[in-house]
């Protein structure tokens, strides 16, 4: 899975002008995306079902939550902005907010890689629930943003897309938070 | 009163302060305030907790003060480097807990704001208390005392004192990214400044400090029209960034190791290392000095 991202890790690492270049070239890597939600605003039924493995070995699917407002987000321990978005999500799932369920999930599949993440959780401190899904997973998410770069979350409210966050920043982290509290007072008016 | 109330609410997880108000212990925090519009919010906040509050508020208090390490955390605000006691501008040891202001022009106006809790009870180390303890404060003084505001001559100094703990990272790092941009000399968004503080904040802890609370973080900041200058100091054996695999040659790009620094690198104008290699410094110069 590594190979995949390398590509991204490689603009990261040699030309960071370009990346920010080719992200504002782009605004919606900044901020939730209208167009996009308005594209796909159903999250599949496979999707929704789809195994999780947590790092305590507890599976899950997001099916399981269809009634809370869920925070998926695409992270790994390798890439440091990942760590900007975990603190942020930590902060997030600290406020206790009614039925908001924050899912981490890694995009990598080796052993190693995995076994690299539940160090990352654990030294974290990743309080809200962490895992990975198979490729699949992965990749159908990312192709809704035509993005695959990490971090990605979406905010996923009755099955449906409320929010895609490509990339993060504080400003972005704050947009993700703010939507999140909103939807959670909407929903438990 | 009533967004008093709400900080508490947001922060504790009740008005009357949820488990907080359980403490075990009680924790003695000493706030120092040359101008009243923290201490007096603060303490109402932490008294209500549960928390011993002693406010200071002019020169010859401070410098009078002997037991400065008996307090768990001492919060400084002070805004005029003339009523900053001697001691305080002086780097002495005996009150390390005290912001340290260094050499100064007559015409700067000089502010500091400081955060110690070198003292925070290590036996019984609560990470989520210091925590929500530095949460608190930051969110309270950005949203009720700092200000929007263009510095001209005014130099404004930060400095955070903590355990290690990376649960910290978001609170810190969040008001520093919108501190600098408040004070108009560096957008914290399109500077990707966050990424470069996000990796420094995390060498600590983790390379620096081995995740052991025993041993604490120093963050300085300091920024004037010109510029900001951040320092991450951690109490680690330090380390040679020479030996740093290169990244980008291709036999270390699988390696995580080295990215980070190199990252840095490209964000900040300046990069330096003490020799032993547990101090950090990086310059990030203004983009915005033509509009100040």
């Amino acid at each position: 899975m590594k190979t995949i991202y390398l590509s991204l890790i490689i603009l990261i690492l040699l030309s960071f002008q370009n990346l920010h270049a080719q992200t504002s070239e782009n605004s919606s890597v900044k901020m939730s995306d209208e167009n996009l939600l308005k594209k796909s605003p159903e999250v599949s039924e496979e999707l929704l079902n789809t195994e999780i493995v947590l790092t305590n070995d507890e599976k899950i699917k997001l099916a399981d939550y269809k009634n809370d407002i869920i925070v998926l987000c695409f992270v790994t321990e390798w890439v440091i902005s990942a760590r900007t978005i975990t603190s942020a999500l930590g902060e997030l799932h600290t406020e206790n907010l009614k039925n908001v369920r924050i899912i981490a999930v890694s995009p990598d599949d080796t052993k190693s890689e995995l076994q690299n993440f539940k160090k990352f959780v654990k030294d974290f401190k990743i309080e809200f629930q962490s895992g990975w899904a198979n490729k699949k997973f992965t990749n159908e998410f990312f192709n809704i943003t035509k993005f695959r770069g990490i971090p990605q979350s979406f905010v996923i409210k009755d099955g449906k897309l409320r929010g895609i966050f490509r990339g993060t920043s504080p400003k972005i982290n704050e947009s993700l938070m703010n939507l999140v509290r909103k939807i959670s007072a909407e929903a438990n008016r | 009163m009533q967004q008093r109330k709400m900080v508490c609410r947001k922060f504790f997880g009740g008005e009357s302060g949820g488990n907080l108000k359980t403490l075990k212990m009680q924790r003695k925090f000493l706030i120092i305030d040359d101008h009243d519009d923290l201490s007096s919010g603060l303490k109402e906040l932490f008294v209500k907790l549960g928390y011993s509050v002693i406010t200071i508020e002019n020169r010859d208090e401070a410098v009078a003060l002997q037991e400065i390490d008996d307090f768990d955390v001492v919060i400084t605000d002070l805004d005029n480097v003339d009523r900053i006691p001697e001691a305080v501008q002086n780097d002495d040891e005996d009150d390390s807990c005290l912001p340290e202001v260094g050499a100064h022009k007559a015409s700067e106006h000089i502010r500091a704001f400081k955060i110690c809790a070198t003292g925070f009870d290590r036996e019984n180390f609560d990470e989520t208390e210091l925590k929500n303890l530095f949460e608190t404060i930051l969110n309270y003084k950005a949203k009720y005392v700092d200000e929007v505001e263009k510095i001209k001559n005014l130099r404004e100094k930060i400095e955070f004192e903590f355990p290690s703990a990376l649960s910290l990272m978001h609170s810190v790092l969040n008001y520093l990214t919108k501190r600098v941009e408040k004070l108009g000399v560096i957008d914290a968004e399109d500077s990707h400044l966050f990424i470069a503080l996000d990796e420094a904040f995390v060498n600590a802890v983790k390379h620096g400090n081995q995740f052991n609370p025993e041993k604490n973080v120093r963050i300085s900041v300091d920024v004037s029209p010109k510029e900001a200058s951040f320092t991450f100091e951690d109490e680690g054996e330090g380390f040679d960034v020479a030996k740093i695999p290169d990244p980008r040659d291709p036999e270390n790009l699988f390696k995580a190791s080295g990215r980070g620094v190199l990252i840095i690198h490209n964000i900040m104008d300046a990069v330096q290392y003490n020799e032993r290699g547990n101090r950090l410094t990086m310059v990030k110069k203004s983009d915005k000095i033509e509009s100040i």
